[in-house]
């Protein structure tokens, strides 16, 4: 009987033996084929993944006809998903133009792509249009003394900013000095120049009957068509500061030397300028942020050859006329108005403004539908270049089946 | 009793360990099957992806060559080109990216994004228009490419291919090789020796190699041909190339 179920066990054990082979070579052998089989599928798979993206983001956009690479470029520049190209091509929406092409490649809810922003800011820069009537010499000349420095401050920490100054024709004598550029150290992020008549066509709308040193409305329009002395950039923060105490062409009624408040259409001509301002900032996508001088009190120039102190009355009852105009083209440019007390006040709305001139900045792009867990994800990693040159950013692309 | 157990037990054993080899036997067997088949499809995928790349980045097919850098793009496809490629090659795979192994046609879709939803646009197609009859191993798969057609507009689209790998690819495209050859003078006589399971007949008219006995398979050959057909079975051919025309024997 012993010998029997020793017969038995050893045939057992030798059944055993056999199935843990097949069981052994079914899992070795077959789960190392399809380990390769899948290895390799999978690396020409993520290839093909890599050179779709590649593709995908040579592909224009329809309007602007920029690479959807270029377009992300811009939205990691400006901090935002959508791009403003200006009046004649209107806004690019960066993230449907993405969307459709990725959802018709990769199918909805099987990728995501996310740029995280790198971190800087955009180039800001100021054209200034200032009124050169004898009533600006003090805010003028604290101008001149707090500027030059506030920018190179600027610079030092980071920020590209710039400034050119628009002196609209006149430059009067005051009784220290005259306003001219000379005032201005020229530097290669700081200009001035003087907004001659012949070269500023909108500024010779009136000319004869209006005072031109004081048309800001109209010298808006040439700063913000012309730009700054080194032109405008693509996609920099664009800032107008008309300084004035007055109305653009002056705050005196019909011509008369006294404010007539209560009667608007007969600032018709002054009104003209400030549309004419609020159209080509506009256009240009310049922000105004207007700085009205203190029109209140005396003022020290030189008169018919000698020193005179002169009360400005006429200045004084316009001025809240003046701060009319003023928010009017501030609120319609999403720009702001300071108004100085003095003219030790400069500073502070200098300060103020560089601040509000600063753009919210998203920090990440992310698009597409979240990561889903116990997936193979497949993860793509490409440079975008920002419309400033050697700087990029990172991307990054997932994808799953 | 002990010793007729014994005699029992004995047999059923040797039976069992038998039957047990043989599983052994079936399972190695299978798993060689399954890692030929294996091979051969990742063979074909593979060979689908080589032909989609050479296509959408060789100067000779299909790439954008950006006209002053003279450089190419991932993936960037000529929309001049593909006008050309559609009409030259709506029947036969272009030589720029001919492979004598497989057969395979190429359809390019333009994707465009409407109120309905992304829709094919445009397409192009070109490449063999039929394939060996019957259940033969293919591949289908596509790849993302942009469409140029100019340095400001590029769309994007899908290049898919439908890749075959039959008796009548295979057989033609040992005729096609040899034409080549011949033409470079390279070789001018080989043999070939072939199973044809379906019946191979040639049709000087449109010098097309077709297969099948009821409904035909044809493809455009490059060279004429001095063919007699043939029937099922196993054969050995001579091919010789004679004044730009291959004699088959």
């Amino acid at each position: 009987m012993k010998g029997q179920v020793f017969e038995i066990f050893g045939f057992l054990i030798l059944a055993i033996a056999i199935l843990a082979v097949i069981v052994l070579m079914r899992v070795n052998v077959a789960g190392s084929i399809g380990k390769t089989f899948l290895s390799i599928t999978d690396r020409q798979y993520s290839e093909g993944v890599r050179a779709g993206i590649n593709a995908l983001l040579f592909t224009t956009e329809e309007k602007t006809g920029k690479s959807l690479l270029e377009l992300i470029g811009i939205s990691s520049y400006t901090g935002k998903n959508k791009i403003d190209f200006g009046k004649k091509v209107g806004e690019v929406d960066v993230e449907k133009e993405l969307e459709w092409r990725f959802d018709a490649i990769y199918g909805k809810g099987h990728w995501q792509i996310n740029v995280p922003y790198p971190n800087i800011s955009k180039d800001i820069q100021i054209v200034f249009v200032i009124d050169t009537s004898a009533s600006l010499c003090d805010d003028i000349k604290n101008l001149a003394n707090n500027l030059p420095d506030m920018i190179e401050k600027l610079r030092k920490s980071g920020r590209r900013v710039s400034a050119t100054i628009y002196l609209l024709s006149g430059g009067a004598p005051c009784c220290d000095y005259t306003i001219s550029c000379d005032k201005f150290p020229t530097k290669s992020y700081l200009h001035c120049t003087n907004l001659a008549r012949a070269e500023c066509k909108s500024l010779q709308t009136g000319e004869g009957q209006m005072q031109t040193e004081e048309d800001w409305g109209h010298g808006l329009v040439c700063a913000a068509e012309t730009g700054p002395k080194e032109g405008w950039q693509k996609f920099s923060v664009r800032v107008g500061i008309p300084i004035s105490d007055e109305l653009p062409m002056g705050s005196e009624c019909n011509g008369q030397n006294y404010c007539c408040v209560s009667n608007r259409g007969a600032y018709s001509a002054q009104d003209d300028s400030l549309q004419a301002g609020i159209k080509a900032s506009i256009e240009n996508g310049m922000r105004v942020f207007p700085i009205k001088a203190n029109p209140c009190g005396t003022i020290c120039g030189i008169y018919q050859g000698g020193q005179d102190t002169v009360f400005t009355k006429t200045q004084c009852d316009c001025s809240s006329l003046v701060t009319d105009f003023m928010n009017d083209i501030a609120d319609k440019t999403n720009g702001k108005m300071f108004e100085l007390s003095d003219a030790s006040d400069m500073p502070r709305a200098l300060r103020e403004i560089m601040i509000s001139a600063q753009e919210t900045r998203g920090k990440t792009f992310t698009l597409g539908s979240p990561q889903p867990a116990l997936k193979n994800i497949r993860a793509v990693t490409f440079l975008v270049p920002l419309p400033l040159p050697g700087i990029y950013a990172k991307a990054y692309f997932y994808e799953w089946a | 009793m002990k010793g007729q157990l014994s005699f029992i037990i004995k047999p059923i054993t040797l039976v069992m360990v038998v039957a047990l080899l043989l599983l052994l036997y079936q399972s190695i067997s299978t798993s060689i099957g399954r890692q030929k088949k294996i091979g051969e499809t990742l063979d074909l995928t593979a060979s689908a992806t080589n032909i989609l790349l050479i296509l959408a980045n060789s100067r000779d097919c299909l790439a954008y060559e950006a006209p002053l850098s003279k450089s190419l793009y991932a993936n960037a496809i000529d929309v001049n080109r593909l006008d050309e490629f559609s009409k030259s090659y709506s029947g036969i795979e272009p030589e720029c990216a001919r492979s004598f192994d497989f057969g395979w046609r190429i359809t390019i879709t333009e994707l465009r994004n409407t109120a309905k939803g992304i829709v094919g646009d445009k397409n192009w197609t070109f490449g063999a228009r039929q394939f060996s009859p019957g259940n033969v191993p293919s591949v289908d798969f596509g790849m993302p490419v942009a469409i140029v057609y100019s340095e400001k507009i590029v769309k994007p689209g899908i290049m898919s291919i439908h890749l075959v790998d039959g008796e009548l690819e295979k057989i033609a495209g040992v005729f096609d090789w040899d034409c080549a050859m011949g033409r470079m003078n390279k070789l001018t006589k080989s043999s070939l020796g072939i199973d044809i399971k379906s019946p191979i007949t040639y049709d000087s008219g449109t010098n097309s190699l077709c297969s099948g006995s009821k409904i035909k398979s044809c493809r455009i050959l490059d060279c004429e041909m001095a063919f007699k057909n043939l029937d099922q079975g196993k054969h050995v051919l001579t091919i010789n190339y004679v004044n730009g025309k291959l004699v088959i024997k």
